[in-house]
């Protein structure tokens, strides 16, 4: 089996959730490479910068909805509504439960509400569910330029 | 000027009566002088005259005027309540027929062939119609069978003296001044246009004739003989007078001269039977009074005195001279500027001037201003006396004052009408 | 005069004047009516008087013809009864004038007094009248007859004589008849007063005369029989012509004397009548005229009085009406709740100061009402503002219970997760990775810990702030200053305390609190590459408002998160050791304490804090409801 090198943009303002996250990914899939933005200024810029700068376009991007600066909701809202980004397929993996949550990044065209589970097992299991669903996206990424 | 003022006043009248018992018989018995009672009317006893006799004979002489009717009266009741009795000639028949006068004998009257026609004859002239009615001389002398009558004879009734004329007076004012002897008429009295303004005397033995003139003049009827009128007559000329009466043509009648002064004065009346001095009077006042020449003639008068059958001896020697006195002149004079005519004005003629002979007997303007017998001036110069001269006014006499047969009678109708 | 009149006399004073104007009036009119018409009324019976006097001459004429009557009927008839009629009638005639003389006018006096003069004439020419009829009767009745008789009985003696000669009896016997037509004649003449008669016995009795006087000289010796009867003769004529005389006499009286005085009377009569008629017409016109001006003087007098009444009553009626119209527009205002209407004093006491005064009551109670009013106004405002505060309360609620369970979800999240990987590495045999990873899970969980205290924290302002109390926050900050030394200092930051800090109310551990966070926040966040970081503490005071501001050299804060920072559990960065609710304390402190806090930056250039607190306590309390 090929795989395509593939970046993932993980934007999580947790140091120890994006441990656990980097931890599986690298356990299941060691060739993603994980793009970690810690707050919500930061993520703004890079995707700014995958817009303006040419960069290659992740492949999956698991978006935290509480974030310094700028929320999930206002990153999620600035992927959907740009051409390039929308291609993004995003993830939003939160530990929020609320409806709120759900109803508002559902219509602002997430690509799955995933809720951060509480088991032992569960973050891994998580995890590998994203990469395994998302591995069955078989359309060529469109690459940029 | 006292004439006749009172002649028909009821108070005079009662004094008269009242006063019978005191007539002064008694009054010889303690008067040296001889004194005589003249008993007579108010027009000739004045007292100027009665003085002036007193003084000019020497002789006490006592003078009772009174109203005509009791003087009468007295007279013909008491021959000796009275020596002379002076008044009308026409009442003199009363006192004859009570046989109370005796015969003058006019051998005794100095004057006597003085005395003028009027008297005598009545008539002045020869011409002059004479009056009709008891013309004085008609009853002037005692006839052989005890009658009075108009044959001369040595005896008289009375003696003929003072005398004038009567007409009426008008108010010149109110109607229109007429031509005396020509267009004034008795007529007048009886003129539907004078209607409530006339008044007439109270008199019947007057005031008839002015009547039976006003009533011949107007042609509403004629009489057998004025003077003397029957029964018929009198009723005719009454029920015309009563007609007129009722239709308000008098204002009424007259009982004295001043009160046919009052009535003309104050224009209730302005036309009346008047006494001359009434007009005079009135036109003193300022009143306008024509004393009328009505051109049917004068209903004339006259003043004639009498002895009592009584008066003799000493009182009848001074009864004589009185008479005798009175036409001796100055008497003449005297009443002459009162307006009278004296029988033998002659006489009179020395005792007064030429303007007053002129202006009083001769019908003249007068020459100077007069002056009356109260000595205020009664004629202003130049007047002239209505009427004209003595002569004129007696040749126009229509009537005399007359007492008729029918006297009694007239005196009824009188107070129909008076009372109509 | 209405403002007089509703100034000093009371509303019932008012009306009773009007009451007693109006009976004034009317019974003025009454009193002039009634003068005036008792003065016509006089007038009038002066009038009657008159008119009934106006036909006294029908009366008098009636009277003096009835008098004048009987007068006749006593002369011809000789009837004493009618004579004394005569007298009754004329005393009678006389009272009557007498009484009529009373009249007042002088014309009429002197008409009266002619007339009463002619009717004593009259009567006095009656009295003469019937002393003449008397003696008359008395003549013919007496004298004659006896005068009559004695001649022919001295006739018929000389016929006794029996030497007479038959012719001479012949003679006396003539003589006698004619004696006797003397009598005849006489008579006749008494019955028709025709004076021919009496001439007629003139001459009868002259012939009788005659006839004795021959008879006398025939015999030639005086015949003194013959001389008695000439003599008896004399006073046979005498007595007959006095009869006849008075007869005459009082004939001229009744036909002539009395005739005109009878006249007169009633022509004097018809002046009199139409004299009275003429002053009667006067009087009449007079009457007129006064009732005229009668009548003019009451149309006058009534209508000024009337007049004055209506201005009277006009001046009353405006007086009663106009305190009432203002008072109605007074209550128009009051019951449309107007609590500033215009109620006018009176001074004088009476219904209708008491219906100001209840005005003003009423006024009051407006004005009570309309504070209510405005309170209620204020409460339901306030009420709606603290629905607002609980549904926005319950919003945060919401937002902090959501919060709540993200965050503190998150150390849960990583603890699990790291017991996960501890598991796997243990699995795998990694023991010492493990173990490092369960430093991991102890932070995680002190972490935890820490939010929960953070939390309950929060959770404790607003309900801990009864304990109001004056701060100097000099003194406050000053011992801020001296507490927090050690770690200022190892930050190395500066922090520097303004003096002439003012006094303030508030919780002082609250303040505290607030002054601690902000300085904890400075610690942890100034960073500054140039300079040593400084935080200035100072104040302004200014429109009621204490200004207080926390003054940094730090990178300052992007425009966009200067309202975010003070949510709960928001940071600025991924500092692991603020938990994101210092501000949000800081925050609803200031709230508590009815102030407010704001962030004044700029990228770069440091951060001021403003905290603004009210001067008063009032605004501090009334600040307390909006929490």
């Amino acid at each position: 089996m090929t795989y395509e090198h593939r970046d993932l943009l993980l934007i999580e303002d947790s140091d120890e959730h994006a441990e656990l996250a980097l931890f599986y990914i690298s356990e299941y899939r060691p060739d993603i490479h994980v793009i970690r933005l810690a707050d919500g200024g930061a993520a703004m810029d890079y995707l700014e910068s995958v817009c303006n700068l040419n960069k290659p376009l992740p492949w999956l991007c698991l978006l935290d909805l509480q974030l310094p600066k700028y929320d999930g909701h206002e990153i999620l809202s600035v992927i959907k509504s740009d051409s390039i980004l929308i291609k993004m397929p995003v993830v939003v993996f939160t530990t929020s439960a609320a409806k709120k949550d759900i109803s508002r990044t559902i219509s602002h065209h997430a690509n799955s509400f995933i809720t951060k589970p509480m088991g032992a097992d569960g973050y891994g299991k998580a995890i590998q569910s994203i990469l395994s669903y998302w591995e069955l996206n078989q359309h060529p990424l469109i690459s940029i330029g | 000027m006292d004439r006749r003022t009172f002649i028909f006043q009821s108070g005079a009248i009662a004094s008269a009566a009242m006063g019978a018992l005191a007539f002064p018989s008694i009054a010889k018995a303690y008067n040296r002088k001889p004194t005589i009672k003249v008993v007579g009317t108010h027009v000739t006893l004045q007292e100027s005259i009665r003085r002036q006799a007193e003084k000019d004979l020497g002789i006490a002489i006592e003078f009772y005027p009174g109203g005509d009717a009791e003087v009468l009266l007295k007279a013909s009741t008491d021959p000796l309540s009275f020596d002379i009795y002076e008044q009308w000639s026409d009442s003199i028949k009363v006192l004859w027929m009570a046989n109370a006068i005796q015969p003058i004998d006019i051998r005794k009257l100095t004057y006597w062939k003085e005395i003028n026609g009027l008297s005598k004859r009545g008539r002045l002239t020869d011409t002059a119609p004479i009056g009709l009615g008891d013309s004085p001389h008609k009853l002037l002398y005692f006839q052989p069978d005890g009658s009075l009558g108009s044959t001369a004879s040595g005896h008289i009734s009375f003696l003929p003296y003072v005398h004038n004329t009567d007409s009426f007076g008008y108010n010149s004012a109110i109607i229109p001044q007429a031509i005396p002897y020509q267009t004034e008429s008795w007529g007048w009295l009886l003129d539907e246009r004078y209607q409530g303004k006339v008044a007439i005397i109270n008199a019947p033995t007057i005031g008839i004739f002015d009547m039976a003139l006003a009533a011949q003049a107007r042609g509403l009827m004629t009489f057998n003989d004025m003077g003397n009128m029957s029964r018929d007559e009198i009723d005719a000329l009454f029920d015309i007078m009563i007609a007129k009466k009722r239709q308000g043509h008098f204002r009424g009648v007259w009982t004295s001269v001043p009160h046919s002064v009052e009535l003309m004065a104050s224009g209730e009346v302005v036309l009346s039977s008047l006494f001359s001095p009434a007009a005079s009077q009135l036109n003193g006042m300022g009143v306008p009074c024509v004393y009328a020449a009505p051109k049917e003639g004068y209903r004339a008068w006259h003043g004639v005195m009498c002895l009592s059958r009584a008066c003799q001896g000493e009182r009848l020697e001074a009864a004589y001279a009185f008479m005798n006195w009175w036409l001796s002149g100055w008497p003449g004079a005297f009443i002459a500027r009162q307006g009278y005519y004296i029988s033998n004005p002659q006489r009179s003629k020395a005792f007064m001037s030429q303007a007053e002979w002129d202006y009083w007997y001769d019908g003249k303007p007068a020459a100077t201003a007069l002056r009356g017998t109260d000595g205020n001036i009664s004629v202003r110069e130049g007047d002239i006396r209505t009427g004209g001269s003595y002569t004129k006014r007696f040749e126009h006499v229509a009537i005399w004052n007359t007492v008729m047969d029918t006297y009694e009678y007239s005196l009824m109708k009188w107070n129909e009408f008076v009372l109509s | 005069m209405i403002q007089y009149l509703i100034n000093h006399v009371t509303l019932q004073h008012r009306i009773y004047a009007s009451f007693i104007a109006a009976a004034i009036v009317i019974v003025a009119i009454i009193l002039i009516t009634y003068a005036v018409f008792a003065n016509n009324d006089r007038d009038l019976r002066d009038f009657v008087t008159s008119s009934n006097q106006s036909h006294i001459d029908l009366k008098l004429t009636a009277q003096v013809a009835e008098l004048h009557r009987l007068a006749l009927t006593y002369t011809y008839e000789g009837h004493r009864s009618a004579a004394d009629q005569v007298m009754h009638s004329f005393q009678n005639l006389m009272q009557q004038i007498d009484n009529t003389l009373q009249h007042d006018s002088l014309a009429v006096k002197t008409i009266l007094a002619t007339i009463r003069h002619r009717l004593e004439s009259y009567y006095s020419a009656f009295l003469r009248l019937k002393q003449q009829r008397d003696l008359r009767q008395q003549l013919i009745n007496v004298e004659f007859r006896n005068n009559a008789n004695n001649v022919e009985a001295l006739i018929n003696q000389l016929l006794a004589n029996p030497s007479d000669s038959p012719s001479m009896r012949l003679e006396l016997k003539n003589i006698l008849n004619t004696l006797l037509l003397v009598e005849k004649n006489v008579f006749r003449y008494l019955d028709s007063l025709d004076a021919s008669y009496i001439t007629a016995a003139k001459h009868n009795l002259n012939h009788v005369v005659d006839r004795l006087n021959a008879l006398n000289q025939a015999e030639n010796s005086s015949n003194s029989t013959i001389h008695q009867a000439l003599q008896k003769l004399d006073q046979y004529q005498q007595s007959y012509i006095e009869a006849v005389q008075h007869t005459r006499g009082y004939l001229y009286l009744i036909n002539v004397v009395m005739a005109a005085e009878a006249y007169e009377i009633n022509f004097q009569s018809k002046k009199l009548s139409s004299l009275i008629t003429s002053e009667m017409r006067l009087k009449e016109e007079a009457l007129h005229t006064s009732q005229t001006e009668a009548l003019n003087i009451l149309v006058i007098s009534a209508s000024l009085l009337l007049s004055l009444l209506i201005a009277l009553s006009y001046g009353i009626g405006q007086s009663i009406s106009r305190p009432i119209m203002r008072l109605t527009e007074t209550f128009r205002q009051l019951t449309s709740g107007s609590g500033n209407a215009k109620i006018y004093r009176y001074p004088v006491v009476d219904e209708i100061s008491e219906l100001s005064q209840a005005a003003a009551a009423f006024r009051d109670k407006n004005t009570q009402t309309e504070k209510l009013l405005m309170r209620s106004i204020q409460l339901t405002q306030a009420l709606e503002k603290n629905r607002l505060a609980l549904e926005r309360s319950n919003d945060e609620l919401e937002q902090f219970v959501y919060t709540v369970s993200h965050d503190l979800k998150a150390p849960l999240v990583t603890s699990m997760g790291f017991i996960g990987i501890i598991r796997k590495l243990a699995d795998q045999g990694k023991y010492e990775q493990a173990i490092e990873k369960l430093d991991k899970v102890t932070l995680s969980i002190e972490r935890m810990g820490q939010l929960t205290n953070d939390l309950l924290e929060l959770s404790r302002i607003g309900r801990i702030d009864v304990d109001m109390k004056k701060i100097d926050l000099n003194v406050l900050l000053t011992q801020l200053a001296q507490s927090q030394q050690e770690q200022l200092q190892g930050a190395g930051l500066q922090f520097i305390v303004q003096p002439r800090l003012p006094v303030i109310v508030g919780n002082e551990s609250r303040i505290l609190q607030l002054f601690e966070n902000i300085t904890s926040n400075a610690i942890k966040y100034v960073r500054n590459p140039e300079q040593a970081p400084v935080l200035e503490i100072g104040s302004i005071t200014d429109q009621g408002h204490h200004l207080i501001y926390c003054k940094d050299n730090g990178p300052g804060i992007e425009l966009a998160f200067q309202q975010k920072v003070f949510a709960l559990f928001y940071r600025l960065d991924t500092q692991p050791e603020g938990t994101g609710i210092g501000l949000t304390i800081v925050k609803k402190v200031m709230k508590a304490h009815g102030g407010d806090i704001w962030i004044e930056s700029s990228g770069g250039k440091g951060t001021i804090f403003w905290l603004k607190f009210p001067i008063s306590d009032k605004e501090t309390k009334e600040a307390r409801y909006d929490l």
